[in-house]
């Protein structure tokens, strides 16, 4: 029946064209590895898909924040770990220099040492990570302090930032990093601005002070100031060791929330190539199985063909 | 024997009835594959015959019937028109669904990841310079991005406008054909099959262009309307429609992509009768789906309501927040520039201002007192509902407009394969009614070839008896 061929062969065609666009769906999905390639794919988690990946880049990012708070912190937990070698040292400098075997010469001497110590003090303080000052709070970009033993206190306060920069973690939790400024550490004040009692650089230079002028009060009253002192730094290694343990939390919980996140989008957006390859096969051997079809069609004769 | 004279009389006009009879098969024959051709058919009838009333029967031709069948062409008419829209519709829509990434990692949604990442990094060292020049990069990034993707937009606009022209010049010189054809039906003596074809092809492929309704008057003319009520064809009259692009009355944008229209030559908005064909099709995609995304005389568009909202939500932090906390205090200034006065081109004109230096960001919060606790709100920015974008974040708002746009597209694939499926079944149902089927013309041919070949015969043999009569004739003489 060769009646109203065309119609015949637009449906051939159309039907073609429907095993055409198969193949092509499954080839870009075996291709891109991705089910959604555009938006008509599935237009119900175009959303979703974007959600996932903007919070994983969120992530990504704040572990990449996280990671340079950590090796800041690092840095500034190695430095505080000198400073506290240096107050060790320099408690023994002033239980010999209290000693009664110690003369006056020996303790000029001694005097010349913790001058040595406050200035390596100093430089703790304005130790630099990066080209920014690790202790110099919300100024990182100004020298927390000058050393200068002439001048009273030996120091010279440069930047007197306060710390408020605070890392935010995966979970929205922040932490201000690192958790104190070199004032605060070195040179603690009590509330109406005068030097506390347990300030390093104060009674580092107290105690120089007293050794280079052989003044025995002085160093027995600054060896009992350094005491104080050393507990102020261990004070500062404590917070600095709880920081280093929170970004150390919020890195793991980072990366435990980005797989997470990456197997959701992957659940959402990622082909299933076994299922794509079959689909291929299916429809090639469709697209085959029509254009054999069609062929035979057309070798059709009409009645016209036996007339002699 | 008068009879045996009218019977041989008879038997030659059958000779010619038959002949006619061949030249049609021959016409069906050969015309199978022409366009809008239809089976036509001779009307065979036989004469009177009554042997006494020396009336010698035979037969004779009443005339070639067409086998057009108004009902078969008129689905075919009503599928094609929404074959049409639909096929139209999926293509643009299938256009512009690309300009959408959906992977989150390129275009719109890329690059405000990229700034939000920016903004983040930025925060945990607010005075880094690299830093700084990573949110300014970042920021050059995101009105590239929306500036790329209105212009894709605006270019597949442009693309279908252009489709939209050429479809109504074509739907012109249609209409002008059918009125030229209506013109030679008239004059034409009987039913010419060949004119008809001409006229039923060419009123096929008007259907697929626009939603008409054809009336065939009594001289074979056709009537065509469009929508029902305007005439595009009448007679020889022809109705050209011009395409016009337009701003509705006071419009809130004046500034915006104009929508288009169709008029009558008497200046008659005809524009909402075409709600089908690939004209139909046509409007949708100018006057709907793009001013939904590049904005209109009513409304600004996605694009430019997303570019604004970024920029605006961005600038106001940054405002709001401080420089340096001093003292004296420094406020924060704009990061991004747009041209306010052109609310529909905010997504082209969305760029990052001249004068702002990475130094000039403001990260400090001053009422919280945290030194980066404004660039933290501009990194959070990549999960805050915005108020201005029905509450939903950036990248939200984005994955909506495009999964409205896939969701569009969806269906519209889904329509264009049905529809087409449906022109199919009403162009083979028409086949089989009215086409030509070669095997029928094989038969008639091998029929009216043996009456033929009969007739003849009867010819010779009559002829012979006639001879025999002369010759007893003869021999009496």
């Amino acid at each position: 029946m060769l009646a109203g061929l065309d119609a015949y062969t637009s449906t051939f065609l159309s039907a073609l064209n429907t095993t055409e666009n198969r193949i092509n769906t499954a080839n870009e999905q075996l291709s891109s590895g991705y089910r959604v390639n555009q938006p008509s794919d599935d237009p119900g988690a175009i959303e979703a898909i974007l959600g996932y990946q903007s919070q994983i880049d969120q992530v990504t990012q704040t572990q990449s924040n996280l990671s340079q708070a950590t090796t800041m912190s690092n840095v500034a937990d190695s430095a505080l770990s000198t400073a506290s070698n240096m107050l060790n040292q320099l408690s023994s400098i002033a239980t010999e220099g209290a000693s009664s075997t110690s003369s006056a010469t020996q303790n000029a001497s001694l005097g010349q040492q913790v001058q040595g110590i406050l200035k390596q003090l100093v430089s703790v303080a304005n130790t630099s990570f990066n080209g920014s000052y690790v202790f110099g709070g919300d100024d990182p970009t100004t020298q927390p302090y000058t050393f200068n033993w002439s001048v009273p206190g030996g120091v010279v306060q440069n930047n007197t930032a306060s710390v408020t920069v605070a890392v935010t973690n995966s979970d929205g939790d922040s932490l201000v990093i690192p958790p104190q400024t070199a004032q605060q550490i070195f040179d603690a004040r009590n509330a109406d601005g005068s030097v506390a009692a347990s300030n390093i650089f104060q009674n580092v230079y107290a105690l120089g002070q007293a050794l280079q002028s052989n003044n025995q009060a002085g160093i027995q009253a600054a060896a009992s100031s350094i005491t104080t002192s050393i507990v102020q730094l261990g004070q500062a290694t404590t917070a600095s060791g709880v920081t280093l343990n929170w970004l150390q939390q919020s890195s793991s919980s980072a990366t435990s929330k980005l797989t997470s996140l990456q197997s959701q989008l992957s659940g959402l957006r990622d082909a299933d190539a076994a299922q794509a390859a079959t689909d291929l096969q299916t429809a090639e051997t469709a697209q085959q199985a029509a254009i054999a079809a069609h062929g035979t069609l057309t070798n059709l004769k009409s009645l016209f063909s036996y007339f002699g | 024997m008068s009879s045996l004279f009218a019977t041989l009389g008879t038997a030659g006009n059958a000779l010619d009835v038959l002949q006619q009879a061949i030249g049609v098969v021959q016409n069906n024959v050969t015309n199978a594959t022409t366009p809008g051709y239809v089976t036509q058919t001779l009307q065979l009838a036989a004469r009177p015959f009554d042997v006494e009333g020396n009336l010698s029967g035979g037969v004779e031709s009443t005339g070639v019937q067409s086998s057009r069948d108004q009902y078969a062409e008129q689905s075919v008419w009503t599928a094609n028109q929404q074959s049409g829209y639909a096929s139209q519709q999926s293509a643009s829509l299938n256009q512009l669904q690309q300009i959408f990434d959906v992977t989150g990692q390129s275009g719109i949604p890329g690059a405000l990841s990229t700034l939000y990442s920016a903004f983040s990094a930025w925060s945990s060292s607010p005075s880094n310079a690299t830093a700084q020049q990573s949110v300014l990069t970042a920021a050059q990034g995101v009105s590239v991005a929306f500036s790329q993707t209105f212009s894709q937009a605006q270019q597949i606009n442009s693309d279908n406008n252009q489709e939209l022209t050429s479809s109504v010049s074509q739907l012109n010189q249609y209409t002008s054909q059918i009125a030229t054809l209506n013109g030679e039906i008239r004059t034409s003596p009987g039913n010419d099959a060949g004119l008809q074809a001409q006229l039923y092809n060419t009123l096929e492929e008007v259907s697929n262009l626009a939603p008409v309704t054809v009336n065939i008057q009594s001289d074979g003319t056709a009537t065509v309307l469009l929508g029902g009520q305007s005439p595009l064809v009448q007679g020889v009259t022809q109705n050209n429609i011009t395409l016009n692009y337009t701003q509705p009355a006071n419009p809130t944008y004046p500034n915006a992509t104009p929508s288009a229209q169709l008029l009558t030559p008497q200046g008659q908005d005809v524009t909402s009768l075409v709600t089908q064909g690939t004209i139909g099709a046509g409007l949708t995609f100018a006057n709907t789906t793009m001013p939904a995304l590049l904005g209109s005389g009513s409304q600004q568009g996605s694009l430019n309501q997303l570019a604004q909202g970024v920029a605006d939500t961005v600038n106001n932090l940054l405002t709001n927040g401080q420089i340096s906390a001093g003292p004296p205090a420094v406020p924060g200034v704009p990061l991004f520039t747009y041209s306010a006065a052109a609310p529909t081109g905010i997504a082209s004109s969305l760029a990052v201002s001249s004068t702002i230096t990475g130094s000039q960001l403001a990260a400090i919060n001053p009422g919280a007192g945290v030194a980066n606790g404004n660039a933290t709100a501009l990194a959070n920015l990549a999960t805050k509902p915005d108020t201005n974008l029905n509450n939903l974040s950036f990248s939200q708002f984005y994955g909506a407009v495009a999964a409205d746009v896939g969701q569009q597209a969806s269906t519209a694939s889904r329509n264009a394969s049905a529809t087409s499926a449906a022109l199919n079944q009403a162009q083979s149902l028409r086949a089989q009614v009215s086409g030509v089927s070669l095997n029928q013309q094989a038969t008639q041919l091998l029929q009216f070839q043996e009456s033929y070949q009969a007739s003849a015969q009867l010819i010779t043999t009559i002829n012979t008896i006639t001879q025999s009569l002369l010759s007893v004739m003869q021999q009496a003489g």
